[in-house]
């Protein structure tokens, strides 16, 4: 796979919005709301014609709005944010196995949701959401059911409350949020009291989102030397895991784009997605497990040093050009 | 007229010798330690509107610090594990003395003082086991120690005087970190606690949480005109079981009151509290979230009020019907209701605490 590497060759974009909020409004976050919100209702409507876990047009769907949340998953801020969106779409990690457990009360029909399925929104987000259906469409101990079993009726209700979450989320986008960051500094705006703090909202969540692929996505499987938790990596059932990553970063590439078109004022930034881009090619590594053996977890590791690099030349090279900093208070807390 | 008795009076309410007042450094309401634009750290004094009073160069990265009840004068504290507390001059604008822990001993990042501010008491660890000590220093023998006693738990952060009193309330966090370091070592074991305890060392009461809670590490502490505490916690354990985040008790009740947003916004605070404060005459209280960039308020019951939106936010104080917000990216930001009323922002990074200066 070379997802990053063909974003990259598209580099640098052809920009023409003028300002900073705008540009990653325009060519980011509205567009990939907007895939979103498609993809998720693909989804639910393939779970409604067949449920089945064999379903290859069902695994199609489910895999096509998997890729789309990494066009939006580094939005870590108003609506993504509000009412725990976020997790309903994509709770992850869940190192205590709440999914299984809960998955299993609906199941057994301890808990009866299945009897009002058009009511899962109320259910934990670990039963909800992309990782929810994926633990139904992959894992051996969930993806057995048949059309008209509880299994069905459960990814058929939470394929259509993920739907209604795209869809929501893209409207609060499109009819409110956009304005709210477009307006910032503007008298009335109790949201964003200077123009600069919608640019520094999009920066800090950039960086948090990359730090997430170097404690979760990275670290989490890695666990420590003498204890790797290849078990712990995202997507692992679905052998999605490095596929995820990719896309991650692909989606951080995206918005650096964005932020800063002009790539002479970020060179360290460019370098650094190339050098991981020759990383992620050498690693074929689908769910992480190669963190097992001493030759897998040295590459694991190495590309974990070169994404912590990265965000170490994100935070220089960006706050330099936008003019905004990190706040330190959001990442090591007391 | 000023009759001879008055005029002594005055002269021995004022002290024994000439003294400065907090007005003469330019009236600061606040203090706040910062990250600057070099890398360097320094306290801050700022007026109710943000504006600078003084600056003064702090040798590490700070946390919080404890005003003075009546001159001008701090003591800001290192972050844990800390190596220093520094005594400022905020007339001038200088630091006068240092602090340093006897061997074996850290500061954790907080102090108060007694009443009359004679005496400083500072939230220590024994390097090598965690266990929490109050430092005890005189001011007026030039900040010498005079000795400890036990905070009554493991790895105490925050310490409040009650008001009109000298007992002391201490949020002990229960997480043992190793000498110098902050690596957590016992969060399957960790027991945190709030304690009252007396200057003597007479612990008076001891607040502990449900055994399913222990995680939550109750670090920080604001305290009403009439003695109720509001303990803010954070959340060590699972993510998606994360519990309230903020406390409230008073001095011999049995229990605290615990308070929690509805689940979807309680979520959203990414089970972090980094500091608390009561606002509006002690009618509402806040807990700020810089991890979820939020500020919650509740009323003084604990019920749920309204959240504010602001990323890496995390000191928070009062002045008024008003609540006075600090983040990462320098600014200060006055609300009303969760209205900004007003901001002003400086070049620098101001760290987790926003201090008042309560004169």
């Amino acid at each position: 796979m070379r997802l990053l590497a063909a974003f990259l060759l598209l580099l640098p974009l052809q920009s023409h919005a003028e300002t900073v909020v705008d540009r990653v409004l325009d060519e980011v976050i509205l567009p990939g709301m907007a895939n979103f919100a498609d993809r998720t209702a693909a989804l639910a409507a393939a779970a409604q014609v067949d449920c089945s876990p064999q379903n290859p047009n069902l695994l199609g769907a489910w895999n096509a709005a998997m890729d789309s949340w990494f066009r939006i998953q580094d939005f870590r801020f108003g609506p993504l944010e509000d009412g725990a969106q976020r997790q309903a779409i994509a709770y992850w990690p869940d190192t205590t196995g709440h999914r299984q457990r809960a998955l299993s009360r609906i199941l057994s029909g301890q808990d009866p949701i299945l009897q009002t399925p058009a009511r899962y929104e109320e259910e934990a987000v670990s039963v909800r959401g992309l990782y929810a259906i994926e633990s139904m469409l992959y894992d051996p101990d969930f993806n057995t059911y048949a059309i008209g079993d509880p299994g069905c009726v459960l990814v058929q209700a939470a394929s259509a409350d993920l739907a209604k979450v795209g869809a929501n989320l893209e409207e609060a986008w499109r009819t409110d949020f956009v304005t709210v960051m477009r307006t910032a500094g503007e008298s009335g705006n109790a949201r964003f009291l200077d123009a600069s703090e919608a640019v520094q909202v999009v920066f800090t969540a950039l960086l948090t989102a990359i730090q997430f692929d170097i404690d979760e996505r990275l670290g989490l499987p890695l666990g420590t030397y003498d204890k790797p938790r290849p078990l712990r990596a995202e997507g692992r059932i679905s052998r999605r895991s490095q596929r995820n990553l990719e896309l991650s970063l692909a989606g951080h590439a995206r918005l650096v784009v964005a932020l800063v078109p002009d790539e002479d004022k970020i060179p360290d930034t460019r370098a650094e997605f190339l050098r991981i881009n020759r990383a992620i090619s050498e690693l074929d590594d689908p769910d992480f497990s190669g963190v097992s053996n001493p030759e897998g977890r040295f590459r694991v590791e190495a590309l974990q040093t070169l994404v912590t690099v990265l965000r170490a030349t994100v935070n220089r090279e960006l706050s330099a050009a936008l003019g905004v900093t990190m706040g330190l208070n959001a990442l090591d807390g007391d | 007229m000023t009759t001879r008795r008055s005029f002594l009076g005055g002269l021995l309410a004022a002290g024994s010798i000439p003294t400065l007042s907090w007005a003469d450094a330019g009236s600061p309401a606040f203090v706040a330690a910062a990250q600057e634009p070099d890398g360097g750290y320094a306290l801050f004094g700022l007026t109710a509107a943000g504006a600078d009073c003084f600056r003064v160069p702090l040798p590490a990265r700070g946390h919080a610090a404890a005003a003075h009840p009546t001159h001008p004068e701090v003591v800001a504290f290192a972050r844990r594990p800390g190596t220093y507390a520094l005594v400022v001059d905020c007339a001038r604008g200088i630091m006068t003395r240092r602090l340093d822990t006897p061997d074996g001993r850290e500061f954790s990042g907080h102090g108060a003082f007694s009443m009359d501010g004679e005496t400083l008491y500072t939230s220590e660890v024994v390097a090598e086991n965690g266990e929490g000590r109050i430092g005890i220093w005189s001011r007026g023998a030039g900040y010498r120690r005079t000795g400890e006693i036990v905070s009554g738990g493991i790895g105490p952060h925050e310490i409040r005087r009650l008001p009109m009193s000298e007992t002391l309330v201490v949020a002990n966090g229960g997480i043992r970190t190793g000498p110098g370091d902050r690596e957590k070592l016992n969060l399957d074991t960790m027991a945190p606690n709030l304690t009252y305890i007396s200057p003597a060392g007479g612990i008076l009461q001891q607040i502990s949480l449900a055994r399913a809670v222990h995680q939550a590490s109750i670090r920080h502490l604001s305290v009403t005109a009439t003695g109720v505490v509001a303990f803010a916690m954070q959340w060590e354990g699972d993510r998606v079981a994360a519990p309230a985040l903020l406390g409230l008790h008073r001095l011999d009740d049995p229990a605290p009151v615990l308070a929690m947003a509805p689940p979807e916004d309680h979520t959203a605070m990414q089970g972090y509290a980094g500091s608390v404060a009561f606002l509006d005459a002690d009618r509402q209280v806040a807990i700020s979230s810089p991890k979820g960039g939020r500020v919650q308020v509740f009323d003084q019951n604990g019920r749920y009020a309204y959240t504010i939106a602001r990323q890496d936010v995390c000191g928070l104080a009062a002045i008024g019907a008003a609540l006075v917000m600090t983040d990462g990216f320098g600014t200060i930001v006055t609300a009303i209701n969760g209205v900004p009323t007003s901001h002003r922002r400086a070049n620098r990074a101001y760290d987790n605490h926003l201090v008042a200066v309560t004169v």
